[in-house]
């Protein structure tokens, strides 16, 4: 049984049968179950979202942007594109750019993370388009982390639509981090909650100066739009930014909920588990689904509800069973904020070709995210693809730079540094040319590349 | 009335007979995904409402939405002038009447109109002095065909944000004996009535409705509710430059001291409710009014047909609460609507909280079919 085994005989299970799915498809944020009407068979798998207009809109609201290139039908329809399109990390909904590793009823004694994205975009997404994606776990990864031992877990992601084409790609990082206080399953016993905190910080109060000064940043901070930033008029030195995003808030983890409720199934499809149904979120169908899960559940700490919900992230009262001091944001939805720094710089002809965000600190509800960028690479790179299926044929040119991002918070904290390769049009060589590019299917770039210097 | 209400009714009055702008629109299709939401917001997992292809093999021919699925359409949630100004009060949904004519199938385009259309200053509300402001939304698909009306009253009360307490009880904590209650009347719910016919003829005055319990409320719950409800939510830069635009929704934020807080984000945020005057998250009107449809709808089974739901909110709902549901037949009639006779039963509905509180309480009207006569829609109108 596995609630018979110790800490130690746990971690290493999870460790063991998690390098045995290497190399095989995540079956996990799959479609919703039946009786939805998406197809079940795959990979590759069907996501339940279209991305027609409205969806993309909301999509962009929810990570801070309100580019008219993205929620403005007419803008998009008199621009380079001739369409409303969306920005390419919109596919973190298509399907979650990370793996978890395996699963069992239970659970296992670990606090999961996601700790960055790398992305390949060869094309921008269009208002209607609709994605079917695979996703298998690449990489494992032992490191030793303050606290202990860390595993990472790499995976990969590719993203079709449903005229075959590939406009994209990711990798993901997921950082499991044992819990010796969960003992052998994947919750903290009541008596134990608090007794090992991952971090201690308490929500920040600001001064009238500190706000003062953020909101300085955000009323001047400005969208380049359809005004073309030519590759000559670049210079390595220039500064992009800061974007900085006010204090964390409840409602923006809402706004991730109001794209990702009941569009996908997180827990993996196991036959070691019960069928969950992805919109078991509330009254009933919640309570029913927590307690199909067998004993073990989570006791809410004031109600003693023995079947509380699972929101560590968002609820106050429950961030303690995840090791933290308070609610905290959704690792996946801050990779992907950064893109309104890149994509409200370079304008609507620029193309974001890579982009990596890594998280180092969790972001606290209260926090300041302070976004800030850097070119320090200029230079001219060459595409080239296949006819194969999702394949793009040709050869073309295209003028980069290298972006180094910062994310900093209001203690000096660096939570999200990353990487991007932006195309842009050129007074010499031309517009950038979409699709790049590319063979059928781009070869894997591991972790020790993506993570650092990869433009 | 005090000044600062006479200020407010002064300011709504041109208002009147007028769109009402305050209340953003939500779902414009009721596509599976949108239905899937709404019906999780409120835990309903009729299967009429989550099955494509049960749903062919229904009398309508097609997966169809909850009726008060037009909440997400549009909620008749007006409040006049409040987000303009800080007037120094407080909204609360105390009231809402929905009259449906027709269902709504999976995959129909729909509209909503909001007109503000009445003005009153109150007798109180939960003890406060009120200004009432009544607004009235009408659903259509995009055929044109109307799907329902549904009338709200926001009751605009006194209050000091961050320097006034409404409610001075906390998040409730059970003894083992009232959990195993709740666990006990839990998994005694019956499931929805489904396929199965309840006939007008089957039915008498004084019959019971299967309870439902909806509790112990918990942030999942609200959060499920605000995606339910389909408002568009920004963040970041956006929602600090929309929040600019709504002097009446400005606060701040007692955790952070940010002074760019939307005061409406307060209900379900434990480190900012006490601006709103609770010790704890508190759950929004609508999303009880919509729970009180689901005893309906549970029990009425597939070839029933919700006409009318009107309740008024009694109490506050706040995380951790649990709110039992009972429903009680009180008439049985025909209802001759243009020469079409539907066969109608009135039933009493009631929200009673763990403390043995009346939270909601209201009237609702269920049109059933009879041997031969299947409920006929759209209801002549």
């Amino acid at each position: 049984m596995a609630t018979q085994q110790s800490f130690e005989q746990a971690v290493a299970e999870v460790i063991e049968l998690t390098k045995r799915e290497l190399g095989k498809e995540a079956l996990e944020h799959l479609p919703p179950p039946p009786p939805s009407p998406f197809d079940q068979s795959g990979p590759p798998f069907e996501t339940s979202h279209r991305f027609d207009e409205r969806t993309i809109r909301n999509f962009v609201l929810s990570i801070g942007d309100d580019n008219p290139l993205f929620v403005d039908p007419d803008y998009g329809a008199n621009s380079i594109y001739g369409s409303q399109i969306a920005p390419g990390p919109i596919l973190a909904l298509a399907r979650y750019p990370s793996a978890h590793g395996v699963v069992r009823p239970l659970g296992y004694p670990m606090a999961n993370f996601i700790s960055g994205t790398a992305w390949e975009f060869y094309d921008v997404i269009r208002a209607g388009s609709k994605f079917r994606s695979s996703k298998v776990t690449k990489e494992l990864l032992e490191r030793d982390g303050s606290q202990g031992k860390l595993i990472f877990l790499i995976s990969e992601t590719f993203y079709w639509d449903f005229h075959g084409d590939l406009p994209a790609k990711s990798y993901g990082t997921q950082i499991m981090v044992p819990q010796q206080n969960m003992g052998s399953t994947r919750t903290v016993p009541l008596e134990r909650l608090g007794k090992q905190m991952m971090y201690k910080r308490k929500a920040s109060g600001y001064s009238e100066h500190q706000i003062n000064e953020y909101v300085d940043q955000i009323e001047k901070f400005t969208r380049r739009g359809s005004d073309p930033l030519y590759w000559e008029d670049v210079k390595i030195g220039d500064k992009i930014g800061p974007l900085v995003m006010p204090p964390w808030s409840l409602q923006d983890m809402i706004a991730r909920h109001f794209m990702d409720y009941c569009a996908d199934v997180l827990t993996p499809k196991s036959d070691k588990l019960p069928h969950l149904a992805a919109d078991a979120l509330a009254f009933e169908p919640l309570y029913r689904r927590a307690k199909g899960k067998g004993s073990g559940g989570r006791i809410h700490p004031v109600t003693r509800w023995p079947w509380a919900a699972g929101n560590e992230h968002e609820d106050a009262l429950m961030a303690i069973y995840r090791g933290q001091p308070g609610p905290f944001d959704f690792g996946v939805q801050r990779v992907q904020i950064p893109q309104k720094l890149l994509s409200d710089w370079a304008g609507d002809h620029g193309f974001i070709r890579r982009l990596y965000i890594a998280l180092r600190k969790p972001t606290f509800y209260g926090d300041v995210s302070i976004y800030s960028g850097e070119v320090v690479q200029k230079f001219k790179e060459t595409q080239e693809g296949d006819s194969l299926p999702g394949g793009h044929p040709g050869r073309n040119e295209y003028c980069a730079v290298g972006i180094s991002i910062s994310g900093m918070n209001q203690v000096g904290e660096s939570h999200a540094p990353g990487t991007a390769t932006v195309y842009l049009p050129s007074k010499n060589n031309g517009p950038v040319i979409l699709p790049v590019p590319h063979v059928s299917r781009p070869p894997f770039v591991g972790y020790e590349e993506y993570r650092k210097d990869w433009y | 009335m005090l000044d600062r209400l006479k200020d407010f009714k002064k300011d709504c009055e041109s208002f009147v007979g007028k769109e009402a702008t305050d209340v953003p629109i939500g779902a414009e299709v009721a596509d599976w995904l949108t239905i899937r939401r709404f019906c999780a917001g409120i835990g309903d997992d009729n299967p009429l409402y989550k099955d494509p292809s049960s749903g062919v093999a229904t009398k309508y021919n097609s997966m169809i939405a909850p009726p008060t699925f037009v909440a997400a359409i549009r909620t008749p949630t007006s409040a006049g002038a409040y987000s303009r100004k800080d007037y120094g009060v407080a909204k609360f949904l105390s009231h809402s009447t929905m009259e449906w004519v027709d269902i709504i199938r999976v995959g129909d385009r729909l509209n909503s109109r909001l007109l503000l259309t009445d003005l009153e200053e109150g007798s109180s509300y939960l003890g406060h002095p009120c200004v009432n402001v009544t607004s009235e939304a009408t659903y259509h698909n995009s055929y044109g065909g109307r799907i329902a009306t549904a009338i709200g009253k926001s009751s605009i009360i006194p209050f000091d944000r961050g320097h006034q307490m409404l409610m001075s009880r906390g998040i409730y904590e059970y003894s083992d004996h009232e959990i195993n209650g709740i666990v006990t009347d839990l998994d005694n719910e019956l499931p929805p009535h489904g396929k199965m016919l309840r006939y007008f003829e089957d039915v008498k005055v004084g019959d019971k409705l299967p309870h439902l319990v909806k509790g112990p409320l918990n942030l999942s719950d609200l959060m499920a509710w605000v995606v339910a409800e389909q408002k568009p939510i920004g963040l970041g830069s956006q929602a600090f430059r929309s929040v600019k635009t709504t002097p009446g929704l400005i606060t701040t934020n007692p955790t952070t001291n940010w002074p760019w807080w939307d005061f409406e984000q307060c209900a379900e945020d434990i480190l900012s409710c006490e601006n709103a005057g609770f010790m704890a998250p508190f759950g929004r009107g609508m999303q009880r009014i919509c729970l009180a449809g689901q005893i309906l709808t549970d029990w009425m089974g597939d070839d029933g047909f919700l006409r009318y739901l009107s309740i008024d909110i009694l109490g506050h709902y706040i995380y951790g609460d649990t709110m039992w549901l009972f429903g009680e037949v009180l008439d049985t009639y025909k209802k001759d609507i243009n020469g079409q006779s539907y066969g109608a039963v009135d039933v009493g509905v009631k929200g009673v909280n763990q403390l043995g509180e009346d939270i909601l309480s209201g009237k609702a009207v269920v049109y059933l079919p009879s041997p031969g006569h299947p409920v006929s829609l759209p209801i002549p109108h």
